[in-house]
């Protein structure tokens, strides 16, 4: 269509959505969902034999989901290809249609990632409230606190769940689609609607999962984030939904690693070669294989579940010929993998920051990329310490013992990377490196906790105890997230053209890196003394120490909100703009106007030097813009 | 049928206004790869399922009295419309892809989708009469399961197969121009590439589909 348009000197076809049907928008998509979920399970309920009733609630919920779906137009551009309709040009050119753009399908990857990254930090502060639920209950001995037994099971199961969503998808969601294409040089997302697609599956599979709450009496869901069959199997109807919300963020994740990985491996801009990739572009690549490839084992997993509730097969039902083994092996074939794609995107913020307020080069680029790949390719040999106590057969535990506590020497590799850049550096200790550096301080705890727990003696004792916990969250919390903060200052100003008040940020990053260490360095010790997690009720001597981490708990939570704070005020009543590149860094994405055009770039670059080369005597420009007066930039002064 | 880009071989070269056409065809080419991986990875637990629970045999429930392989006339059937349909569309693309002759695909494609859809018919057919339910047992799970995910992606394929020789119709009654040096609008992505994607995940699929054959009617 479009290409007879331009054949024949007419005006080329600017971008708009194709409708077929109905007023496409995210008020009839949620309507279109809920009135096709109710049917659907009314449906389902008649056909169903059994007298659970989850045929007919799985049901409900993937037809009501397709039918929001559908009704959004993810269909439209289907429908048009199986007619045999070329796919029309999805290069913007035309304006921006405002705010309203963020609530429907957008093929714009800046809109896609700012939709995932309000989403998502929206979850965050969810799931953080969830986590000062739990701590409160910790503040009373004997599980004497607020919440029955039964809801304190939902809530750190949905605590844990809907972090799995955030820790998935913060980073490669809002921050990988927002600048992955800018930085390589592309103009678009490879499959911008599917990009699109994968983001309208994380608040459906986020709401989904809500929904259990409401799901009969006394609602929700008693497995954790795990999921364990056969409890999965037998549990109430809430697990449902807990089941479909975790697998569309399985599907998400899997989309978006395709995307990724075909944007950077096909639409790299002239001159892009790969030693000249930016760090983040590099942990894309190695997070995105895990990305997708490990989440498909998962939704298969899952729809066995939903296959052992609904039909009654028997995959993980011993009754019936299953074993409850065989999803613990299935699911930590995916889990392990899981735990990389939180961390090393974490990685690569880091890697991407440091040059750039040190002012030198990135210490063996080389050396790092072969370490976040290695990473990537151990993760999928790891997986049984997950299960040391119970399937693993005694013989095959030196193997995973030694594995995992190879995958440190990757790991390690990429920890000399970062001191080496630091080394004899005239830091700049902005915001940013702070929190890169407190990146590095808090994994170190958390990475060497893990060398500890992959010794099989260890890993038995302390399995299910808040040793556990507490390795976990300075992994995940103390890498990934303040990664997330680190990302925030760094990338707010070309997000929207405003800095993020340092001051505020300031006391963010000393609360927050006081309170996380105090909150969650005691739970090693509680996990020693014999704390098991999953249960409110802890030994009488531990109630002192659970009620220190539960305040510091808080304090950390409050944190946060000077984060959202420093965030609503900078973006919204801050009326300074930011300079085009105020961290004076030479990545190509800080190289091109504030706001970003809608294209991108109005003549793709031609990439002449790498993103790192800071130091004395350099003056290359990293990139050639032809043709259209943009002035090249200069390296920044030293 | 796609050169290779400048991107991939790090040569300089001014950039476009707009991806090059050699760029919007590799697209969809690494794209399949990726998701023929993700594929297969969605198969692993299927696979894996079905040997763990038959070594484990819990309780003797494995293959319960009177569970046993289905007919194997109608597992062949199945099986041989979707190969002989997969490779009906194969050998009418790389026709297209040698001669340039869109028409000729419009019917060759729609053969080979009515296969698929045949063997999806038959497949259907076959488990509603198979003599026993999903619940009986490890086997009846393992097979009923694995057939299912085959069966919705071999329909998956057949709609796929019907888009492409739609638009081979479409193309040969509406040429597509190549843009000018210069564009700001890409090319559509060529039906030639799109193709090549289509032959890469049906043979895939093909295999998975043989290979799922052998292991629920002979292991």
């Amino acid at each position: 269509m479009s290409q007879t348009a331009i054949a024949s000197g007419r005006a080329p076809v600017r971008f708009s959505p194709r409708r077929l049907f109905l007023t496409q928008n995210l008020v009839t998509a949620i309507i279109v969902g809920i009135v096709v979920g109710a049917v659907a399970y009314w449906i389902g309920a008649q056909l169903d034999t059994t007298d659970n009733g989850n045929g007919g609630i799985l049901l409900g919920y993937l037809v009501g989901s397709a039918g929001f779906l559908v009704t959004l137009g993810f269909a439209n551009d289907v429908i048009l290809r199986l007619r045999g309709r070329p796919s029309a040009s999805i290069v913007k050119t035309a304006e921006s249609k405002g705010w309203t753009e963020f609530f429907g399908i957008s093929l714009d990857h800046k809109v896609v990632g700012i939709q995932f990254g309000v989403a998502v930090v929206l979850m965050f502060f969810l799931a953080g409230f969830q986590a000062m639920m739990i701590r409160t209950e910790f503040l009373f001995p004997n599980g004497g606190g607020p919440w029955p037994a039964g809801q304190y099971e939902t809530l750190v199961g949905l605590h844990g769940l809907l972090m799995m969503f955030v820790a998935t998808l913060v980073i490669i969601g809002a921050f990988g689609n927002y600048f992955i294409p800018i930085m390589i040089g592309a103009k678009r997302m490879a499959f911008p609607r599917l990009e699109s697609f994968a983001f309208w599956l994380v608040p459906l599979g986020a709401l989904i999962m809500y929904s259990t709450i409401f799901a009969g009496f006394g609602g929700g869901f008693p497995t954790g984030w795990w999921l364990y069959a056969p409890l999965s199997v037998e549990a109430r109807i809430g697990m449902d939904g807990a089941i479909v919300g975790f697998a569309f963020i399985g599907i998400a994740a899997a989309i978006a690693g395709i995307n990724l990985l075909t944007t950077i491996f096909v639409m790299r801009a002239p001159g892009m070669t790969w030693s000249r990739m930016p760090m983040f572009a590099w942990a894309m690549i190695a997070v995105e294989f895990l990305s997708a490839l490990a989440p498909p084992v998962l939704a298969c997993t899952l729809m066995l579940v939903g296959f052992d509730r609904a039909v009654q097969s028997s995959f993980f039902e011993a009754g019936g010929g299953g074993s409850g083994l065989l999803y613990q092996e299935m699911f930590w074939f995916f889990g392990h993998p899981e735990v990389y794609i939180f961390i090393i995107p974490a990685f690569g913020v880091v890697l991407e920051i440091l040059p750039v307020f040190t002012r030198k080069p990135l210490f063996g680029y080389r050396l790092a990329v072969a370490g976040m790949l290695g990473v990537s390719l151990m993760s999928w040999f790891v997986w049984n310490h997950h299960i040391f106590t119970s399937s693993v057969a005694p013989g095959l535990r030196p193997f995973f013992m030694t594995a995992t506590e190879l995958i440190s020497i990757p790991t390690g590799v990429m920890f000399l990377n970062m001191l080496g850049t630091l080394w004899k550096a005239d830091l700049r200790l902005k915001l940013p490196l702070l929190f890169a550096l407190a990146v590095m301080f808090n994994f170190l705890i958390g990475g060497l906790t893990g060398v500890f727990l992959s010794d099989v003696p260890l890993n038995v004792t302390l399995h299910d105890s808040f040793f556990v916990v507490g390795h976990f969250h300075y992994t995940i919390v103390g890498g990934e997230i303040f990664a997330l903060y680190a990302a925030s200052y760094f990338w707010f100003p070309k997000v929207t053209g405003k800095m993020l008040n340092a001051r505020i940020g300031k006391w963010h990053f000393w609360t927050a890196l006081i309170f996380f260490n105090t909150t969650f360095l005691p739970m090693f010790a509680a996990g020693y003394l014999g704390q098991v997690r999953r249960s409110p009720v802890y030994a009488a001597e531990l109630h002192g120490l659970n009620v220190w981490i539960s305040v510091n708990g808080f304090l950390f939570g409050l944190s946060n909100l000077i984060w959202l704070y420093n965030i609503v005020y900078s973006w919204g009543f801050q009326k300074e703009r930011a300079p085009v590149n105020p961290w004076e860094s030479r990545s190509l994405e800080w190289q091109i106007p504030t706001p970003i055009p809608a294209d991108n770039f109005p003549r793709i670059p031609t990439i002449v030097s790498g993103p790192y080369e800071y130091g004395p005597g350099t003056t290359r420009p990293i990139a050639e813009w032809p043709d259209t007066g943009q002035i090249p930039t200069p390296a920044p002064a030293i | 049928m796609i050169s290779d880009n400048t991107a991939a071989t790090g040569t300089l070269r001014t950039g476009g206004r707009a991806h090059s056409p050699e760029q919007v065809a590799r697209i969809p080419l690494v794209g399949t790869w990726l998701f023929i991986g993700a594929d297969f990875f969605f198969f692993v637990p299927l696979f894996f399922a079905f040997f763990f629970l038959q070594q484990a045999n819990v309780d003797h429930m494995w293959q319960p009295k009177g569970i046993h392989p289905p007919n194997l006339g109608l597992g062949v059937a199945v099986a041989a419309l979707a190969v002989v349909g997969i490779l009906v569309a194969h050998s009418g693309l790389r026709h297209l892809q040698s001669q340039r002759t869109l028409a000729s695909f419009t019917n060759t494609g729609r053969l080979a989708a009515l296969l698929l859809v045949a063997a999806v018919v038959v497949q259907i057919w076959q488990l509603s009469h198979v003599g026993y339910g999903i619940d009986s047992g490890g086997y009846a799970s393992c097979f009923f399961a694995m057939q299912i995910v085959v069966t919705i992606q071999i329909g998956v394929l057949a709609l796929w197969v019907l888009s492409l020789a739609n638009r081979a119709g479409y193309e040969a009654t509406h040429p597509i121009a190549m843009p000018g040096p210069d564009a700001i609008e890409e090319v559509a992505t060529p039906i030639s590439a799109l193709a090549y994607s289509y032959q890469m995940f049906a043979l895939f699929l093909g295999a998975v589909v043989l290979l799922a054959w052998v292991v629920c009617y002979f292991l």
